[in-house]
């Protein structure tokens, strides 16, 4: 380790946000430029071409709509399967924490082009391709690791100390899961459903394969400007794109998030 | 059984239909039993083609040498910007540092296309100082062999995202251990190795196993900023499998389970190795 006075740790650590920086910045400039031929730092001439010729593409809108479908959709089963399985998870002595992490992450470890082609197979045999639900399945099952991952520590945290005295206390499962575990579990609830959403929102492979072509999202009309060379309308999709994820996330905080009362955690 | 393990029964069957299905599926086309083309013999020819044909071995290596150069890099610049963070305790610089962690990789890939192509604007920046007359004269960092715009994208993503998990596991430490080498004359090096190294050593090798995998198997970045004479492993699957007949599938069935095979040995050696260094059996 390399001392370094805190002055010099701070100006590190400007230079590397401002790093990260640049290349956010000149997304959002390359969105709104109409002209920007080499070698010029900034655009000729701004303008919102990019996103007329955006809103005139037919399956803009659609893409919009289905992502957030798909995304709220994952959001709400992922935390379905996680939250109880996390509960489990966090009290059971059985299995080395170490075994659980490997089990949690195996959708992470496992290549997703290897099982999204497999599962691509197996999902045209029952029919599920080109459905909502066949693509939904499988980004929870990307998703899942993230939620378990967060909702587990929250549970860990939580014990088991408030539960076994309310029980007895006489207290029945559902006025302890709605007046003890869901208000504490919260903050947790929350961090984990915004990441699931954005991975979801993020998927292009799984909705590239499971959805056959019939159903488009928004990161399968991206990758194709993108590749092509057509920064303006790539930058102004992804620019679209970052803000339905912030407003997913603000959506998902407001309605999980809500009013927090009880203690601060 | 329990009625508690109903709890996690969903979690378990969602994720062993889609793994144990899928794999199934895989290698029973991979060993050549495809009535759809007409292969109904079970063999094993595919798997010797995708280990023997120096095309797939090339793309292995160079997806390996992509996968280590990006995870290598992401802990060590992960790590040092973790100290960074904990020695400043802004509130704003972090939240910048936390922002390309939730940034799709196809968003990273078009901004360092911007960046650093022959007419991004670091070319522009370089003609306008007068070090290039022209963007020819820009070294070729996207679409290059060496895969210097896919290693980009990475750690533009992944350094942040190590240091904001390893930052969290710092705070948690016992700083007291530090305290004590150090008045124990313990040097700075010592510090690091015998006592911060262990504590978080663990979570190191979980991060690489993470890393390693995807960046290993990632199918948009090398998409989008590869070299066509130099495809990665996801690349030739793609390829192999989107073929518009179907006799080629096979082959991208072996090398489906070839690629997990690897990810999941490099995950287990990783952790076996976890567990025989320093810090690696207890839990802090």
């Amino acid at each position: 380790m390399v001392k370094l006075s805190s002055k010099t740790s701070y100006y590190l650590l400007l230079l590397t946000a401002f790093v990260l920086l640049l290349p956010m910045l000149f997304l959002v400039l390359w969105s709104f430029s109409d002209r920007w031929m080499y070698p010029s730092l900034f655009p000729e001439k701004v303008a919102l071409k990019s996103l007329n010729q955006m809103r005139l593409d037919p399956s803009f809108f659609p893409a919009v709509l289905n992502s957030f479908f798909i995304a709220i959709a994952t959001t709400f089963i992922s935390l379905l399967i996680a939250m109880p399985a996390a509960k489990y998870f966090s009290l059971q002595k059985l299995l080395a924490p170490r075994w659980i992490e490997v089990m949690i992450y195996l959708p992470l470890i496992l290549p997703a082009i290897a099982i999204v082609t497999s599962t691509q197979t197996l999902f045209l045999q029952v029919h599920l391709t080109g459905t909502f639900f066949g693509i939904i399945l499988i980004h929870t099952y990307f998703c899942l690791p993230y939620a378990m991952q967060i909702l587990l520590e929250s549970y860990r945290q939580l014990g088991e100390g408030y539960q076994l005295t309310a029980e007895s206390l006489g207290a029945k499962p559902w006025t302890i899961f709605w007046s003890i575990t869901w208000p504490l579990m919260r903050p947790g609830l929350t961090t984990a459903a915004s990441l699931v959403f954005i991975v979801s929102f993020s998927q292009y492979l799984p909705t590239f394969f499971i959805g056959g072509g019939k159903i488009i999202t928004l990161p399968l009309l991206l990758l194709p400007y993108a590749n092509n060379g057509r920064f303006g309308l790539a930058s102004m999709y992804s620019v679209v794109f970052l803000l339905c994820t912030m407003l997913g996330v603000f959506i998902l905080k407001k309605a999980i998030g809500g009013v927090t009362y009880g203690t601060e955690r | 059984m329990n009625r508690k393990t109903l709890f996690a029964l969903p979690f378990i069957l969602l994720n062993s239909v889609i793994i144990f299905a899928a794999l199934f599926k895989g290698l029973q086309i991979s060993l050549g039993y495809y009535p759809i083309v007409g292969l109904k013999d079970f063999s094993l020819n595919n798997y010797q083609q995708v280990l023997v044909e120096p095309f797939f071995q090339k793309s292995l290596l160079y997806s390996c040498y992509l996968a280590l150069t990006a995870t290598f890099l992401s802990l060590i610049g992960g790590v040092a910007l973790a100290f960074l963070l904990m020695k400043v305790p802004s509130c704003w610089l972090h939240k910048i540092i936390n922002l390309p962690i939730s940034l799709p990789h196809i968003i990273v890939a078009l901004m360092i296309m911007q960046l650093i192509s022959q007419s991004g604007i670091v070319s522009r920046i370089f003609f306008q100082v007068g070090w290039i007359n022209g963007m020819d004269q820009f070294p070729l960092l996207i679409h290059d062999s060496r895969g210097f715009g896919i290693l980009a994208v990475f750690l533009y993503k992944e350094i942040p995202f190590v240091a904001v998990t390893t930052l969290a596991i710092l705070q948690q430490l016992q700083l007291g251990y530090i305290e004590v080498a150090k008045h124990l004359g313990a040097s700075t090096i010592k510090i690091f190795f015998s006592i911060i190294l262990p504590m978080i050593q663990k979570t190191l090798f979980t991060l690489f196993i993470i890393l390693f995998c995807f960046t290993f198997a990632s199918f948009e970045v090398p998409y989008l900023l590869g070299n066509p004479r130099n495809q990665t492993i996801a690349i030739t699957t793609y390829e192999l499998f989107t073929q518009a007949d179907l006799t080629t599938r096979p082959l991208a069935f072996a090398l489906n389970l070839v690629i997990s095979g690897i990810c999941l040995t490099v995950s287990f050696l990783s952790l076996a190795i976890s567990r025989f260094l320093p810090g690696g059996r207890k839990i802090w």
